[in-house]
């Protein structure tokens, strides 16, 4: 069986799908979804099962790496799990280190999945089960402790940072309410109805925002232009990196991954929440949002490990764990393969084809990202003001590709101004966006959860999970002040003083 | 002695949100509650209305923070605010164009505005006529082959109804 998925009809079209992932992956405004849904017919042609699971499966992971790529080198999330890669991985690219930051992310983003792979084959059933007890309390919790991430990823502005979360779930709230059916800030607009579109805000945002800070810096220093030195990488800094910062690696894999099981919680959510825990956690949280190399490693590797993750409750439930794996899904049904319970004991062939296309995935994703790397930084060699109207125009065209509404770009530029306007403020844009992402799922467990208690509050504290969530909570934001307040060796002083003085 | 000039930059800030605030709330009183929810649901208006509390909160404390600056910690515009406050007048230009761009995309169509405004625009970033001409061309042409043909997303071909 695993010989059978070197032979190169197996082979070919597999990297040749992944190549499509990195493609798609890098263009803002198309998706992983969508991605995953382009190739999916193409795959049915394959006369072998195992060629059109690799296919799949491919595209699925190399998009979502390849969407650090615009993120790093553009500051525009090609999707909308590498928004917190834009970060630090943006400000390494204008240090001229875009190359390493990618080059860091892709090796994380191997491992990150592997660790999810590895899961995923060891404690699925497990897992699975846990998951499943997530009831509306538990998720209000799990949204209440992304949307704290807002005051830890504000770069030492909490105010601003909560104001900027508390916007972004104000704009959320836009179109039909989903509990009462009542339609808030439509204006009367149709097009208003389903929301404001999270791709159109964030392009604007992140994209449009930096845009137009070109425009009013002229040719100011800042931006990401990729010295050609940039390119020779060096594999032993990269692994030096990767080493040094294992647990980081290790700890977001394992939540990414954990993240990716709960249905409806995607890449999007465990990149953010690992970036909060590491900037948490880390000694250097001062650096993270200025290029600190554990902002970039703490996403990339919890958003491949949530694409494992996702399969989870998939394999063993039906119940997918985010939308990419809900179309994978289909297509699963589609070669017979039925997920449930017996799935191990029906399937065993095709669920070891499944493990082993997954784990070889993270491996071959390595030179498709290279490649990917490489094209991107080749294009970013053309002057700046051609690049800059390259963003604008992609951001457009991408803001309107996936609803084919133009109203998607007004959308945009309005968030474009508003991204503007807010940055010159020093409010950080990143709170907003995970009001953006979360904002529907607290509101809406919090509401459900209330109608079934009746308006009683008990059931959200004292239900196991809630009170480890909440332990989480508070202990995220009282333990390190209070490592703060403990004596400081001598050495460690200076070494503050030192990166605070830069 | 104490420098009690303020920063207008924070001033400014916090009074549109304040004003922000003051809007959103005025709206979701309006927001109607169909009675479809149930009596423990405390209704869509509830939301809105907490959040613009928040906005006012903290707009309240920017200004409170604002008031207790003294001066010559107050001058922190950040390099954009300066530009903003001295926007050349390119920088004006190409933020009209963009707008243009945005707006006469859905009348013009995508392929001649982009061809028009973004050959401008590049203009006027200092790239030379035919370097934009024909990077504009190329970026046409790229994005025509990769969302129409290749994804089928069908670009706005404006009132003029022009093939491409």
């Amino acid at each position: 069986m695993f010989a059978e998925l070197f032979q190169f009809s197996v082979l070919g079209p597999w990297i040749l799908a992944m190549l499509f992932g990195v493609f798609v992956g890098a263009t803002p405004g198309l998706t992983a979804t969508m991605a995953v849904a382009l190739i999916v017919p193409v795959s049915f042609y394959m006369p072998d099962p195992n060629t059109g699971l690799a296919m799949i499966i491919g595209v699925s992971f190399t998009a979502i790496f390849a969407g650090d790529i615009p993120a790093t080198f553009l500051r525009i999330p090609g999707t909308p799990a590498s928004a917190a890669a834009t970060l630090d991985g943006y400000q390494l690219s204008k240090k001229g280190r875009g190359g390493f930051a990618l080059t860091l992310d892709l090796y994380c983003s191997s491992i990150g999945g592997l660790v999810g792979v590895g899961l995923l084959i060891l404690i699925a059933p497990q897992l699975a089960g846990f998951a499943l007890r997530f009831s509306n309390f538990e998720y209000f919790w799990l949204a209440v402790f992304g949307l704290s991430m807002s005051a830890m990823v504000s770069a030492g502005n909490t105010r601003k940072g909560l104001m900027s979360a508390a916007l972004g779930v104000l704009f959320a709230t836009v179109g039909i309410d989903i509990v009462s059916g009542s339609q808030r800030f439509t204006f009367g607009q149709v097009e208003l109805m389903s929301g404001l579109g999270l791709i159109p805000v964030m392009i604007g945002l992140f994209g449009v925002s930096e845009v137009l800070r070109y425009f009013f810096q002229g040719s100011a220093t800042d931006g990401a232009s990729i010295p050609a030195e940039d390119g020779k990488m060096n594999g032993r800094t990269v692994f030096r990196s990767i080493w040094r910062h294992r647990n980081t690696v290790g700890k977001s894999s394992v939540l990414g991954a954990f993240i990716g099981s709960l249905p409806g919680a995607g890449a999007d959510i465990a990149a953010w929440a690992a970036y909060g825990l590491a900037q948490r956690t880390s000694k250097n949280s001062r650096n993270f949002g200025r290029g600190e190399i554990e902002g970039v490693v703490a996403p990339t590797s919890a958003n491949n490990a949530s694409m494992s993750g996702a399969w989870i409750p998939a394999l063993v439930f039906g119940i997918p764990g985010d939308a990419v794996t809900a179309i994978v899904l289909g297509a699963l049904m589609m070669y017979e393969i039925k997920p449930g319970p017996l799935i191990f004991e029906q399937n065993p062939e095709q669920i070891g084809s499944i493990f082993a296309i997954a784990a070889l995935t993270q491996l071959f994703l390595i030179p498709c990202g290279f490649l990917g790397i490489k094209t991107f930084g080749w294009i970013l060699r053309l002057p700046k003001g051609v690049v800059m109207v390259a963003v604008l125009i992609f951001s457009v065209v991408g803001s309107y590709a996936l609803r084919n509404s133009v109203f998607d770009i007004y959308v945009m530029a309005t968030f474009g101004l508003v991204g503007f306007y807010l940055e010159s403020q020093r409010v950080p844009l990143a709170p907003m966006v995970l009001g953006v992402i979360l904002g529907p799922m607290l509101e809406e467990n919090l509401r459900t959860g209330l109608i079934k208690t009746e308006g009683s509050l008990l059931e959200f504290v004292n239900r196991p999970i809630c009170m480890v969530l909440i332990l989480l909570l508070v202990s995220t934001f009282a333990l390190p002040r209070l490592v703060g307040r403990l004596p400081m060796k001598k050495k460690e002083r200076s070494e503050v003083v030192s990166q605070e003085n830069g | 002695m104490s420098g009690s000039s303020e920063n207008p930059s924070g001033r400014s800030f916090a009074w549109v949100m304040l004003g922000f605030a003051v809007v959103v709330a005025g709206l979701s009183v309006y927001i109607p509650d169909n009675g479809f929810g149930d009596a423990a649901d405390p209704g869509p208006k509830a939301l809105p209305l907490a959040l613009a509390l928040v906005l006012g909160i903290g707009s309240g404390i920017e200004f409170w923070k604002q008031s207790r600056l003294r001066g010559a910690q107050r001058g922190e515009n950040s390099p954009i605010s300066s530009g903003l406050l001295q926007a050349k007048p390119r920088a004006l230009v190409l933020l009209a164009l963009s707008l243009c761009y945005v707006i006469g995309i859905s009348w013009v169509g995508f392929s001649l505005c982009t061809l028009i405004v973004g050959t401008i625009m590049m203009r006027l970033l200092g790239v030379s006529w035919k370097l934009s001409l024909s990077a504009t061309l190329t970026l046409v042409v790229l994005v025509n082959m990769l969302f129409r043909t290749l994804f089928h997303v069908p670009l706005p071909s404006g009132v003029f109804g022009l093939p491409v």
